[in-house]
């Protein structure tokens, strides 16, 4: 914008001819400017570049380093976090909850959604009442911040009777179950917490995908003679083929990521039993003070999602899609 | 004959008897997964509001999601401390926030779609990398940028971050919404007088508007959520200037044991946010459904 | 009201190794109030020549005079042009009246009123006066196509670009609206270029046609000069309903001869050395029906499309088929064993290998000079 308009007024005292003449020239200006594509991406590119392709730099020169949030000298101590981090228990206890949340959680969400997007298409269709509370309903449950999710969910899993999961099964006559302070329950507890707010994204996405689907297809299937079942093998799941590879991928590199809601829910606890990769590198960076460490953690993290991802890109054969 | 006609007459009544109880199978289950998931997705959330409404003594006992004498002043008592003032502050982030991105986004959109350049397919690749990239992987080298800037402990730089953060998947968004508008309206918008910006002021905002809508949408339920980068940039700055995520979060940990009150300032961070969106939602599935976004 | 010239215009898409030419030093005049159609198959790059006269794409080289001016640095809406486009182009958010309005609240410094009069008056001339206050999602395709005549008439312009507009409307509709067009065009006497893949439309509505092939211009001429006497073999297939039939002969002697196919050459084909190789075409209806043996060749008649007034028959004559056009039903039946002649000035003699025709007739029929010079050899 204020390129464009020094450039106008430059113009302006260029050309001292007549009235007209000068719009003219200022048009022409204008003309020139906007047509260049630099005039419309640069505020974008500027911003990608400031906060996107400058930290990712940056985040691996900081894992090189002994940089610390409390000194402001740092030297390169090169591959001596990556050294660290490998020889550390911590490391791979935190690479095996990541990757078992990751698992569990792309299991989990993309089965559910994939089965609300399917009830919820076939209500639409077949004009029952419902699916679109129902659609309204998980939406909202992706809606509420993270961090209040994992408070909503320590709530409800509290381990005295204020717990209403613990309260209710008190009354059927179970004992307390420690929803929170067990290490393995602990994990199915995130684990579901995670499912209550992921669901609703690939749902979504199944649905707009179910939705694109034409209905001449299903008849003509029909026709065929193909049965429900074979209907959804043969005509839905072909069709959703891009979307199951876009959901899978973007769940995966979110669940790898994921800090917010374990944050507030459990804190990684108890102990270390689900403490995930970015949570251990929050804690280095902002309880340990040590960035360089905490950088190379979060250069492992991207590693890890950069390799799944390929591994997908493999697996998947979306040429003909793309 | 007749023998024959009643026979036929009656296999295809048996057929149709078949194929509606499946149907009925089906309808039956179909409610089932809507029960399930209603149960599953609404509860906890209800749950929430029900300890919100109750008495401090009354959260150890009873089960019913209706308090026997519900009382507001667990409300009252957590909007007097601070919460009514973040509520304020991620206002006005969000809605800052997503201004600022539409207007980044939008004319790079256009640009992306209008402009054949060299080097575009790989630079809209490019964008769309960083898509994977998660921010909380970058968060040490932005917190250590916005140090260096001066823009830790302010909303002007947490404003700033999220329109950089937000720019991709925006940006996809968009310039799939603008690719699905056939050229011709820019032609006949040039030969009816237009340079690039009246055209896409006059001409092409107005059918882009349900694309610019689930941006919007998006981002503001995203911005209004968002909880490490605000954590982590406006920690040292003292309570006023926390946003609603992050003051809830400190909340918790200094309330401890005051279920009523945490309650309800979790209902406080949910309700807003959800009637928001709930109200909007139709918008956003539609404009996802529209087929602007391919899968 | 003024002339349209194009000079050797070129324009070239990308650079490097993977540019693409669209135009090739394409030479047109369009004189003043002439409608000239712009016809090819598509891709032959006839939008692309549109969108150059407009100024939505830029020359790559060549001079476009409007009225004698060179334009080519002008911006469209100083070229005094106005376009129609094939999908209508209105703008979605706006009413009719509010897309006739536009293009005069850009350019021109009309009062509203002004512009309200003059809108009103353009849709009273287009019969859609009562359409204003619609959007364009609640018109039919032919209204929407009226409303986008009416943005390009109401800003009075000098020359009309109409690049396919009536492709997107059912065939009905279109025979009407072609009509209209062309009376239009007519009352208004402007300058117009007409795009169109559609030969029929061309040969219709034209006051000249403009054959473009592969971006290069094959033929201009009024319509039934580019039927009677095409330059090429392309021009001589692409126009014309059904498309010419085409027969490899050797001419021996007086003959040209091919497998079961033997005709007198006529005497303006007589300076064509025997013994070499030509494609004869004949039109569909200039084939006669006649005796077994008597005619150019003899074949058992195939598929006959019935289309009420003529039938199509197709004629497997050895290893080619003739298609002929031939009247009403019961001419010819399937199976029937049918000699076929056609008269001389009927035949069509081109190149074998470079398309062009070799030997065309003076004059279209109904001239003078047709009567005497077209007799046969023998
Ligand atoms: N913007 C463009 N970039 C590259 N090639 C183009 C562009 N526009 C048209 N072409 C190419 O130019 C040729 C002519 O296109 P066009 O003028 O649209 O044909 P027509 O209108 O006769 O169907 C085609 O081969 C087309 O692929
Ligand atoms: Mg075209």
């Amino acid at each position: 914008m204020t390129v464009m308009l020094t450039m106008t007024s430059d113009a302006a005292i260029d050309d001292p001819s007549s009235g007209s003449g000068i719009r003219r020239t200022v048009g022409t200006y204008v003309d020139s400017v906007v047509s260049r594509p630099l005039f419309w991406l640069l505020p974008a590119l500027l911003f990608i570049t400031v906060f996107q392709l400058y930290p990712v730099f940056e985040v691996f020169r900081m894992s090189l380093t002994d940089m610390s949030l409390i000194t402001s000298e740092e030297s390169y101590v090169w591959l001596e976090n990556y050294r660290r981090l490998l020889g550390s228990e911590r490391f791979y206890s935190t690479l095996r909850v990541t990757g078992l949340y990751s698992i569990a959680s792309i299991i989990l969400q993309i089965g559910l959604g994939l089965g609300l997007a399917l009830a919820i298409d076939y209500g639409v269709r077949r004009g029952l009442r419902g699916p679109l509370f129902t659609r309204v309903v998980v939406l909202s449950a992706w809606i509420v911040p993270g961090i209040i999710i994992g408070l909503v969910w320590k709530i409800m899993l509290l381990e005295t009777n204020v717990g209403v999961v613990n309260n209710a099964l008190g009354r059927l006559g179970f004992g307390i179950v420690p929803f929170l302070s067990d290490a393995q329950i602990a994990v199915v507890s995130v684990i579901t917490a995670g499912a209550w707010r992921g669901t609703a994204f690939s749902m979504i996405m199944f649905y707009a995908g179910l939705k694109r689907v034409p209905d001449e297809l299903y008849r003509a299937a029909k026709i065929d003679g193909a049965g429900p079942l074979a209907r959804f093998r043969y005509v839905t799941l072909p069709q959703l083929k891009s979307v199951v590879f876009v959901v899978t991928i973007l769940v995966t590199i979110y669940s790898l990521n994921s800090f917010d809601l374990i944050f507030a829910l459990t804190n990684g606890g108890p102990g270390r039993a689900t403490e995930v990769i970015a949570l251990s590198m929050y804690k280095s960076a902002f309880n340990s003070y040590e960035m360089g460490m905490a950088a190379a953690t979060a250069v492992v993290l991207l590693m890890v999602t950069l390799v799944v991802t390929a591994v997908y890109f493999r697996l998947f054969d979306i040429s003909e899609e793309i | 004959m007749a023998g024959r006609t009643d026979t036929t007459f009656g296999g295809a009544r048996l057929d149709v008897s078949w194929s509606q109880i499946r149907r009925y199978c089906y309808d039956g289950v179909t409610y089932l997964v809507y029960g399930l998931a209603v149960l599953f997705f609404l509860f906890p959330v209800l749950w929430v509001i029900s300890l919100s409404l109750r008495t401090e003594g009354a959260v150890y006992t009873s089960l019913e999601l209706l308090p026997s004498n519900p009382s507001l002043d667990s409300y009252r008592e957590v909007l007097d401390s601070g919460l009514l003032r973040w509520m304020r502050n991620t206002l006005f982030v969000a809605v800052l926030s997503v201004t600022g991105i539409l207007l980044v986004t939008t004319p790079a959109a256009y640009g992306f779609s209008r402009f054949r350049f060299r080097g575009r397919r790989s630079l809209l690749l490019a964008v769309l990398g960083f898509q994977m990239i998660s921010p909380i992987v970058i968060v040490l080298p932005l917190y250590d940028i916005m140090r260096t800037l001066g823009l830790t402990e302010s909303h002007t730089g947490l404003i700033l971050l999220y329109i950089g953060l937000q720019i991709p998947f925006s940006l996809w968004l968009l310039k799939g919404y603008f690719d699905t508008i056939p050229t011709e309206l820019d032609k006949a918008a040039r030969i009816d007088g237009c340079n690039r910006l009246q055209t896409l002021r006059y001409v092409l905002l107005r059918p882009v508007m349900p694309g610019i809508a689930v941006v919007a949408i998006f981002n503001f339920v995203l911005t209004w959520s968002e909880f490490v980068m605000a954590y982590t940039m406006l920690s040292p700055g003292g309570e006023d200037l926390y946003t609603l995520s992050m003051g809830i979060y400190v909340f918790d940990n200094q309330l401890a044991t005051q279920w009523t009150n945490i309650a309800a300032a979790a209902v406080i961070g949910i309700v807003p946010i959800v009637i928001f969106f709930v109200a909007l939602q139709r918008y956003f599935v539609r404009g996802l459904t529209d087929g602007a976004v391919k899968g | 009201m003024a002339r349209l010239e194009l000079n050797d215009l070129r324009k070239t898409f990308g650079r490097g190794e993977d540019s693409v030419e669209a135009v090739s030093d394409l030479s047109l005049s369009v004189s003043d109030g002439e409608l000239l159609v712009l016809v090819g198959p598509s891709g032959c790059g006839k939008s692309t020549t549109l969108n150059c006269i407009a100024g939505l794409d830029s020359v790559t080289d060549g001079t476009i005079r409007i009225g004698g001016d060179p334009v080519n640095e002008r911006r469209p809406e100083e070229r005094d042009i106005a376009m129609v486009f094939q999908n209508y182009a209105l703008y979605p958010h706006m009413t009719a009246a509010e897309n006739l309005e536009f293009g005069l609240k850009m350019t021109t410094g009309l009062t509203a009123a002004e512009r309200r009069e003059r809108v009103e008056s353009t849709a009273e001339l287009l019969d859609i006066d009562r359409l204003l206050d619609q959007k364009p999602k609640s018109l039919s395709g032919g209204q929407k196509q009226r409303v986008a005549l009416g943005r390009a008439i109401i800003r009075d312009p000098s020359v009309f670009l109409m690049d396919e507009p009536l492709s997107n409307l059912d065939a009905s509709l279109r025979s009407t609206m072609r009509t209209e067009i062309q009376q239009l065009q007519e009352d208004l006497d402007v300058t117009t270029v007409y795009v169109t893949h559609d030969q029929t439309e061309a040969m219709t509505m034209a006051d000249r046609i403009a054959v473009m092939r592969g971006g290069t211009l094959q033929q201009v001429g009024e319509p039934l000069e580019c039927y009677y006497r095409p330059q090429n073999r392309f021009v001589a297939e692409f126009i014309g309903e059904p498309a010419m039939n085409m027969v490899q002969v050797t001419r021996r002697g007086d003959r040209f001869v091919a497998d079961g196919f033997e005709y007198p050459v006529p005497k303006r084909a007589d300076h064509l050395s025997s013994g070499n190789s030509f494609t004869l075409g004949i039109r569909p209806g200039a084939i006669d029906v006649v005796e077994p043996q008597t005619g150019a060749a003899t074949g058992t008649v195939g598929v006959v499309e019935p289309l009420g007034e003529t039938s199509h028959a197709h004629v497997d004559i050895a290893d080619t088929t003739l298609t002929i056009t031939t009247d009403g039903p019961g001419t010819v039946e399937r199976g029937d064993v049918v000699g076929v002649d056609f008269p001389p000035q009927r035949v069509h003699v081109f190149d074998v290998d470079t398309g062009v025709a070799v030997a065309r007739r003076d004059g279209l029929p109904g001239d003078p000079v047709e009567s005497n010079l077209n007799t046969q050899v023998d």
